[in-house]
């Protein structure tokens, strides 16, 4: 399982990406991620709506990241040659039906994945409407995380796609396990 | 009291609050990774606005777009603003303008105005 973390990068970025990144996310890297793709898709010819709604997905899924990137474990810093002991990717791709795929991955420990794993599937089971009051409750709840996060990041993403998240978490070693995320825009 | 303008940013918005013409003006795209930050200059100006405030306080927020770390501190900045016309201190109303094909945005504007007890315009802009 443990080379096939970049040997995934690799694949999804074989199926053409409009834009990937692969890496430590930083706020440059984010800023660029998003101008590349709003170019991209105005310059194919893509709806306004289309294009916001991909663009604020990549938002929360970026930030995501470059809030919650943990570092990896030592031995996949040795083996990829790693210079920054940061790892994530982001991959955006147009498939052939024209739907978007916003595919993010990055390492977790267990004891997150336990909890973002429940998450997700609480998120997926509830309609458009439930997650319009679930967003509404959570904005006035005045929480904010220890790294700045207000908890709706997640809420938003599935409102703005429409579609269930699909998700794996492959096991890495005894103490993590990395998180692949894809997200949907129809 | 000062007013506060700050050019925007691929980042950060357009800020213009006027403490004399009791104009305040949030415009263009927030998606700072800290937003509280940002944000947080602004709510403390609105603190001291409350002593200084009469009359009409009009609100223009014309976002493009904005990410759910600044929703919460657009909510504080509205929460403030709520506090003013509770006080009665002035009287409040926001301008939530939103391009005509952008639903999302009238939507997002729609979320606020079920949170709170002040009155909303919704303004539609032609593309």
């Amino acid at each position: 399982m443990k080379a096939s973390i970049h040997g995934l990068f690799e694949k999804l970025k074989a199926g053409k990406p409009i834009c990937s990144h692969e890496g430590v996310i930083t706020s440059e890297v984010i800023t660029d991620f998003l101008n590349n793709v709003e170019k991209s898709l105005s310059d194919a010819g893509e709806s306004p709506k289309k294009i916001r709604k991909v663009y604020n997905i990549l938002v929360e899924a970026l930030q995501n990241l470059y809030h919650h990137q943990a570092k990896p474990p030592a031995e996949f810093i040795k083996e990829n040659g790693l210079s920054d002991d940061k790892y994530s990717f982001c991959t955006l791709i147009k498939e052939n039906n024209g739907i978007y795929k916003v595919t993010t991955g990055n390492f977790v420990k267990n004891l997150t994945a336990k909890s973002l794993k429940e998450r997700i599937e609480q998120l997926n089971s509830l309609s458009q409407e439930e997650l319009k009051n679930l967003y509404k409750i959570v904005l006035d709840n005045d929480e904010f995380s220890e790294k700045g996060g207000g908890g709706l990041g997640f809420i938003e993403m599935a409102r703005k796609s429409g579609n269930k998240f699909g998700y794996e978490f492959e096991p890495y070693n005894d103490k993590c396990k990395f998180f692949v995320l894809e997200i949907l825009v129809s | 009291m000062d007013s506060i303008n700050i050019e925007g940013t691929p980042k950060t918005p357009t800020i213009s609050f006027d403490a004399n013409t009791g104009v305040i003006e949030i415009k263009g795209r927030s998606i700072p990774e800290n937003s509280i930050e940002f944000y947080k200059p602004l709510v403390d100006w609105l603190d001291k606005f409350a002593d200084v405030a009469q009359g009409v306080v009009n609100v223009n927020i014309q976002l493009e777009y904005f990410n759910t770390s600044s929703s919460k501190c657009i909510l504080d900045v509205f929460k403030k603003l709520e506090n003013l016309q509770n006080k009665n201190r002035a009287e409040v109303v926001i301008n939530w303008y939103y391009e005509e094909d952008d639903e999302d945005m009238l939507e997002a504007g729609e979320d606020y105005q079920s949170i709170l007890k002040i009155p909303f315009n919704m303004v539609e802009m032609a593309e």
